[in-house]
């Protein structure tokens, strides 16, 4: 009986991902303690820390991991190429990881790191499949906000 | 009110400590970079090592081998490429192929290799032009290339195939895709280092086309800059592609001194 709801869900999640982009969540750079920020939840979403887990160890969806060592440890095979993520919520305020992870270019112009939540409309030669898609849903990345702001390290 | 144009962005905070993050973050880079230029070789473990050098065990010999055959065919007059470079290719200029992509006086641009062997057929046979990437031009490839290995790569560049080495340039430094990323962000910045399972190389040309164990198959150049753009989420270019070519041109300069390793092998 449980089953059944969640098959239902994913298949919706699939239409949803599948058929049509979502509208995109405007957002409204500020800045905090002198970084770029953005303090309001996109579209008001409210974010799942579990949730947002799944998302950074999910390879087709943030893959952090792939960059970014993460405590994690039930997961194999963390990349180097970023800082490791313990203790980021003691350096950064949620509005500034907000920031970070909608568009890492604010923080460094050269950075490699994927902007999350970055405009279709910003991106050179996207695929066809991927065409007026953002990487993350709003949803997702309020997931995933409400995740890394869990990392301390008290 | 500050939205999301990156172009009108202003930068924001304390710059000076942003600058000390970003020469130290670079400064530590360069300490783990590898000397440039690297072959992808001396990034596999020692197991991969030995089958790539071992004509035996190297299953990209079979392609070779293809390649000598097409190479032989005869048509028409008993005429092949063999006959006017040598039964094993024995008359082919070993230093001549590890310059290509190269400028042609005669064509007035750059052509690859695929398209010099693809220019000599049309003038010289009849089963001429080959479709770019096609398995037979891929196999007369890799066994003309492989006819130069261990010759040390020298691909030149002049005031007349300037433009396109600076259109092949600008490609490698280009954002691309939904990853938003350049292929020197992966292979010249963070060489060496872990992305998640796999350690990234300089992306280097030398040993293409190239085995792969995960495909089993014979990849060129060509096919390896779809499978990035693909994981860039970027639509690719067409094999053949004038953006292919230049891209191809302009690594090409990027691996001279490493030798040339065909047919190479690789994961
Ligand atoms: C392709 C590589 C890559 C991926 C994927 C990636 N990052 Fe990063 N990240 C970096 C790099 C490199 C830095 C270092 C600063 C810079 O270059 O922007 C960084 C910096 C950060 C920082 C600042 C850390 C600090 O200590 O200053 C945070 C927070 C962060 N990343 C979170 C994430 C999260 C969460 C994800 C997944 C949703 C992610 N990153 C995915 C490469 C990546
Ligand atoms: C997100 C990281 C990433 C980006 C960006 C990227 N690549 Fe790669 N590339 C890889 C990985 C991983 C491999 C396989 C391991 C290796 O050889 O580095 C690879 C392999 C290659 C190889 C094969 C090297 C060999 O020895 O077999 C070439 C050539 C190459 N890439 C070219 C490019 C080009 C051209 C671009 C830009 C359009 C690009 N790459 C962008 C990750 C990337």
């Amino acid at each position: 009986m449980l089953l059944f709801p969640g098959l239902l869900l994913s298949a919706l999640v699939i239409f949803s991902q599948n058929s049509r982009a979502e509208e995109y969540c405007d957002w409204q750079l500020t800045e905090s303690n002198g970084m770029p920020a953005i303090e309001s939840r996109l579209c008001d979403l409210q974010g799942d820390p579990e949730n947002g887990k799944q998302v950074a160890i999910d390879r087709s969806r943030g893959n952090c991991l792939a960059c970014h060592m993460m405590p994690i440890p039930e997961e194999e095979f963390h990349g180097q190429v970023g800082p490791p993520l313990h203790c980021l919520a003691m350096r950064y305020s949620e509005g500034q990881l907000r920031a970070r992870l909608v568009e890492p270019m604010l923080y460094n112009a050269n950075t490699i790191m994927p902007g999350y939540y970055r405009h279709p409309r910003d991106n050179h030669r996207l695929a066809n499949a991927y065409q007026g898609k953002t990487f993350l849903s709003a949803q997702e990345l309020e997931d995933l906000v409400a995740f890394v702001v869990t990392l301390r390290c008290e | 009110m500050m939205q999301h144009d990156l172009l009108s962005r202003r930068t924001i905070g304390p710059k000076n400590i942003l600058a000390i993050m970003a020469l130290l973050l670079s400064f530590s880079l360069n300490l783990l970079a590898e000397p440039f230029p690297t072959s992808g070789y001396d990034f596999l473990p020692d197991d991969m090592k030995e089958i790539q050098d071992d004509d035996f065990l190297n299953p990209g010999m079979d392609t070779v081998d293809k390649g000598l055959m097409h190479f032989q065919d005869e048509e028409y007059e008993s005429s092949s490429c063999a006959n006017c470079h040598g039964d094993h290719g024995e008359y082919l200029n070993r230093e001549k192929i590890a310059g290509y992509p190269r400028y042609s006086e005669e064509h007035e641009r750059v052509i690859t290799l695929q398209e010099q062997i693809n220019l000599c057929g049309i003038e010289k046979l009849d089963r001429f032009p080959l479709e770019y990437d096609e398995d037979k031009l891929v196999a007369l490839e890799t066994f003309v290339r492989s006819k130069a290995n261990g010759q040390i790569i020298n691909v030149e560049v002049s005031d007349e195939s300037r433009d396109f080495f600076e259109l092949g340039k600008s490609l490698y430094n280009r954002r691309f895709g939904q990853m938003g990323m350049t292929c020197s962000h992966c292979h010249v910045q963070y060489q060496g280092i872990m992305l998640r399972g796999s350690k990234l190389t300089q992306g280097q040309t030398n040993g293409f086309p190239v085995y792969r164990i995960d495909s089993r198959q014979i990849t060129t150049i060509h096919q390896r800059y779809n499978e990035c753009f693909l994981q860039l989420r970027a639509e690719p270019y067409q094999r053949g592609s004038r953006e292919y070519r230049a891209l191809e041109y302009y690594m090409g300069v990027l691996s001279n001194g490493l030798k040339v390793e065909t047919p190479g092998v690789r994961y």
